[in-house]
């Protein structure tokens, strides 16, 4: 199909009025869970997943989960700026220049361009997607077993190397969550790993429960121990519509975070946390005056907020057509997608154009909707962290113990969820990311299988794997980039020891 | 924090090794033409032992950053630590919810263990307990019994 | 299943006395479908298919719920362990866990003597199919282009150990060619990497390879059915091919946890008997591209012990083991 005609059946589709509504729902949502602490996109979808049952069409589904997915990286930056508390890890080093130029009192200016920034970024990130992913799904199907190992185990290395925090932690969460994949019937040879006996253990854990004992509930319990002080809006946010000075200083970094989100998003393992980091990095370095960073630089604002709202939407890409969830939220919508019977893949575009279509559409409205929501509502959304712990923790945590609960429909999956919540605290305490473990999870599988069948193909010979044209590229891409992060690392350590980047709150 | 990463390094390399012996002995390696269920746990186990090697070395030649002074000790701190008058129980009772799930039912079990949050854990007045208990519960119930229809279950202490 | 047996307790109470009685009035609640696969899979669409047309012929509704996991083990052990009085029954009796892992593995039950057959609905046989784009167009030209090339025939397969596994595999003995086997998870994958050219022939069910077939990306080279499949008219089977090869595929019927009384069996097998020759029916079985086979309870139950044997002859002719 042509892509204007496949995007004018898109609209078609998008804007019928329960799909508006629907996209509007996840935006709201969407937004909302971003604004909240210790409640992010991958868990929140999580939640509804289950309610992806009651949802007859696919499209619906999907368009809902994937408003939620973007609207949360607007909502993600209210929090950081205004109590430098990041309301999900895609906002983290927003909070680095986004709190002190609140402080300045110019809060109304880092919202507003934070807003602005997202809402090009997102855009531009859907035109990307809407000519790039048929392009893509075209050769889609040469990404053989070979390819699809490569493409994993590069993304996943890559989702450690780039997070710019430790490589060794980074790995042994990498090999944990391989590991915890594996329990359960391993289909290439049948036999039954690591369930010890436990039925419930034979399907293995699932993807949900993981996802939000880690995430959810661990940061339920670490927020238990620090008797959270029920913190106020005190800052007042003041004009949002950025000064004309703002407005110059911050126009390249917008146009550079969309760049960078764009490509970091549609690498597996890239997504949005990674290149709103990345994007960081990258304005500290083109800055002029690069001593700003730090002491509200409007940029360390506008690119990272530019940054994970590109990768949002442009982390879309290899999942419709290649068939692969590239990070935590994603693989969410993947798993609802499977459950609407629809498999994503090579073969979306031609034999379920509606959900395609359907869904870019819905992002370009989504994100319409998104900063009508947000520039002037800013001061609303703050008043959501007003909701105090003492009602926010047991509620968060019935969602998530109901919510595990129906998947399978047993109390197994409660006690493994708390069992994940309390590993996902340990995480917490000892300053360990997450996003490894649960990318390594969902990607684990994949890995296992497509290296297996790889060599019962070849007949055993690894040469396989860099004698086939992709795979090999991928490779040698990876090679060359952590080299390249390599010797960066090398020179800025002999050139500095001063700098001490401490972008956790 | 220094000893807790040494616990989780040691935590990490031992481990690495039952998953490595583990895989070895009951899943078996397979051949190179055909890896076994027993390959990619293996090598990952072997991963990890070294891994853990690696952030144990890391963490005993790190230097102690003033050890002496506790950056999250607050002042704030009531009787008891924080730790165990609220995380404990807080685990406890989730683990309770679970047990009585399917018992009690779902209404019951949600009523039960947000009243037990508030008094027990949040330790707020009666009043204000039960409001937050019946305004939450009501509306979970509302919710899910509209979202999952016939999932959740009704309980089997009252057949 | 324990809070919904528990529920039920009631009405049992009543209903015991008379079994008979119970048959009559069967059923006076929504009947549970267990689905022991995911959502989406062929054996969930044949199973949305029977509960849309089970409202037209019962007095109350059929729920499907899906409990995937273990390969289908841990939904049909709910089913087992369910109170039988027939409001809890398995959509999905006679697929590989239960005519083909009893032969290679330890079972948590007795696939035969823990649940009583109902009826059968439908066989989803297996299709050797090919890249459209291959040089060979039946058995006949594939054997000959192997033996030129000289090297095995690389085989995609939805899963190890699974009917389409061991079709394919007898396929290569009997035929004497070296044929490697490769397992992906499930039939969507399996497809897609055949269809990419990654691997020379592939097998499948019907409804999962008519679709590509449809769109021009496969061909269909043979099924190993016994006769013809319905769906496939036009293919030849194997044993026409010269290939003395056939198995049962997938079969995919009804069943009862075993204590079931008769007389429930009989009503809910009567129902679908009339939903198998219902008409629309037909037109959306046809539209999944599953073939309607129905058969009785007696001739049901008789045709698993049958299969069962059957695939555990063939498991030891083939030396497969899962250890």
């Amino acid at each position: 199909m042509d892509i204007f005609s496949g995007l004018l059946n898109g609209f078609s589709i998008a804007l019928t009025p329960m799909n508006v509504l629907f996209a509007f729902i996840g935006a709201v949502l969407g937004t909302a869970i971003g604004v909240l602490p210790g409640l992010g996109p991958a868990a929140t979808i999580a939640l509804l997943l289950p309610a992806t049952y009651a949802i007859e069409s696919p499209v619906t589904a999907i368009i809902l989960m994937a408003g939620i997915f973007y609207g949360s990286m607007y909502g993600g930056s209210t929090t950081s700026i205004l109590l430098n508390l990041p309301g999900e890890a895609a906002s983290v080093v927003t909070c680095i220049d986004g709190y002190k130029m609140a402080q300045q009192g110019r809060a109304g200016a880092a919202l507003g361009i934070a807003a602005i920034g997202s809402f090009v970024a997102g855009t531009v990130g859907v035109i990307g997607m809407t000519f790039f992913a048929p392009v893509i799904a075209t050769f889609a199907l040469s990404f053989g077993p070979p390819e699809k190992f490569s493409l994993a185990v590069v993304g996943l290395l890559l989702a450690v190397t780039l997070s710019g925090a430790s490589i060794v932690k980074g790995l042994i969460m990498m090999a944990t969550g391989l590991l915890l994949a594996d329990v359960g019937l391993d289909p290439i040879s049948g036999k039954t790993r690591f369930a010890f006996g436990v039925t419930e253990l034979n399907s293995g854990f699932d993807f949900v429960t993981l996802a939000m004992g880690v995430f959810g509930l661990g940061e339920i319990f670490y927020g238990l121990e620090q008797t959270m002080k029920g913190e106020l809006v005190t800052t007042k946010v003041g004009q949002v519509w950025p000064t004309m000075k703002d407005w110059v200083a911050s126009r390249w970094a917008i146009l550079r975070g969309t760049l960078v989100g764009f490509f970091i998003g549609v690498i597996p393992g890239g997504g949005a946390v990674i290149s709103s980091l990345v994007s960081y990095a990258v304005e500290k370095r083109v800055a002029k005056d690069p001593s700003q960073f730090g002491h509200g630089a409007i940029q360390g604002v506008a690119g990272p907020e530019s940054a994970n709202n590109a990768a949002s939407s442009s982390s879309f890409i290899p999942l419709l057509t290649l068939g692969i969830p590239g990070n935590a939220s994603i693989a969410m919508i993947f798993a609802a997608l499977l459950i609407k019977g629809v498999t994503p893949g090579p073969f979306l575009i031609q034999e379920h154009p509606e959900i395609f279509w359907g869904v870019i559409a819905s992002m370009y409205i989504g994100n319409v909707m998104l900063l009508v929501l947000n520039l002037p509502l800013v001061g609303l959304w703050a008043q959501l962290v007003r909701v105090p712990f003492a009602i926010m923790a047991p509620v968060i945590i019935l969602f998530t113990a109901i919510g595990s609960y129906s998947i399978q429909g047993q109390v197994f999956d409660i006690y493994s969820l708390v069992g994940f919540g309390l590993f996902g605290y340990a995480l917490r305490k000892l300053k360990i990311e997450a996003g490894p473990l649960v990318l390594a999870f969902v990607l684990g599988p994949m890995v296992e299988a497509a290296m297996r069948q790889s060599l019962l193909m070849s007949g055993g010979d690894f040469t396989v794997f860099v004698t086939r044209p992709i795979s090999a590229t991928l490779i040698a891409l990876f090679v060359t980039l952590a080299l390249g992060q390599a010797g960066v690392a090398l020179w800025k350590s002999r050139r500095a020891t001063a700098s001490s980047n401490s972008n956790r709150p | 924090m220094g000893r807790a990463e040494r616990v989780a390094a040691a935590v990490v390399i031992g481990g690495g090794l039952a998953v490595a012996w583990h895989a070895y002995a009951h899943l078996k390696l397979g051949m190179m033409i055909s890896p076994g269920a027993g390959f990619l746990p293996f090598w990952v186990g072997v991963a990890l032992v070294i891994l853990g090697t690696i952030w144990l070395g890391m963490s005993l030649m790190a230097p102690q950053p003033q050890a002496a002074a506790p950056a999250e000790a607050p002042a704030e701190r009531p009787a008891g630590h924080p730790a165990l008058t609220r995380l404990v129980p807080g685990v406890l009772l989730v683990i309770a919810y679970g047990w009585i799930f399917e018992r009690a039912g779902f209404f019951l079990a949600t009523a039960l263990f947000m009243i037990a949050w508030q008094k027990g854990i949040e330790r707020e007045g009666w009043v204000k307990s039960l409001v937050v208990t019946i305004v939450c519960a009501g509306a979970m119930y509302l919710l899910f019994s509209f979202l999952l229809k016939g999932v959740l279950p009704r309980g089997t202490w009252f057949d | 299943m324990k809070r919904l047996a528990a529920s039920l307790t009631a009405i049992l109470a009543v209903a015991a006395f008379s079994a008979t009685a119970m048959a009559a009035d069967f059923p006076t609640k929504p009947v549970q479908a267990v689905v022991p696969m995911a959502a989406g899979g062929s054996t969930d669409l044949l199973a949305r298919a029977v509960e849309k047309y089970w409202a037209k012929y019962s007095k109350q509704p059929m729920v499907i719920v899906n409990k995937p996991g273990g390969g289908g083990v841990v939904g049909t052990e709910g089913v087992v362990r369910a109170k039988p009085d027939g409001y809890t029954l398995y959509i999905g009796y006679g697929s590989g866990h239960d005519v083909v892992m009893p032969t290679l593995q330890k079972m948590p039950y007795d696939p035969q003597k823990d649940l009583v057959a109902v009826s059968r609905v439908s066989i989803h046989s297996v299709a050797i199919v090919a890249s459209a784009k291959a040089p060979y167009n039946d058995i006949k030209e594939l054997l000959a282009f192997a033996k030129k090339e000289g090297k095995p025939i690389t085989t995609a397969v939805s899963v190890k150990a699974g009917a389409v596994d061991l079709a394919l595999t007898a396929f290569g003995k009997a035929a004497g060619v070296n044929i490697v086997t490769v397992p992906f998870s499930g039939g969507a994958e399996a497809t897609t990497a055949l269809a990419g050219g990654h691997l020379m022939i592939g097998g499948g069910h019907p409804s999962e390879i008519i679709p590509h077939v449809k769109a021009g990306r496969f061909k269909v080279l043979a099924v190993v059915l016994p006769e013809r499949d319905p769906s496939l008219p036009n293919v030849p089977t194997l044993k026409e091919q010269g290939v003395n090869v056939a198995t049962w595929g997938s079969i995919k019927g009804l069943a009862a946890p075993a204590a079931t009384p008769k007389e429930v069996v009989k009503e809910i097998d009567a129902t679908i008997k009339k939903i198998c020759d219902d008409p629309e029916f037909r037109k959306t079985m046809a539209d999944l591209n599953q073939p309607i086979l129905y058969q009785n309870s007696e001739d049901f139950a008789k045709f698993i012990k049958q299969a069962t044997a059957d695939y555990a002859a063939l498991i030891k002719e083939l030396n497969i083991k899962i250890d």
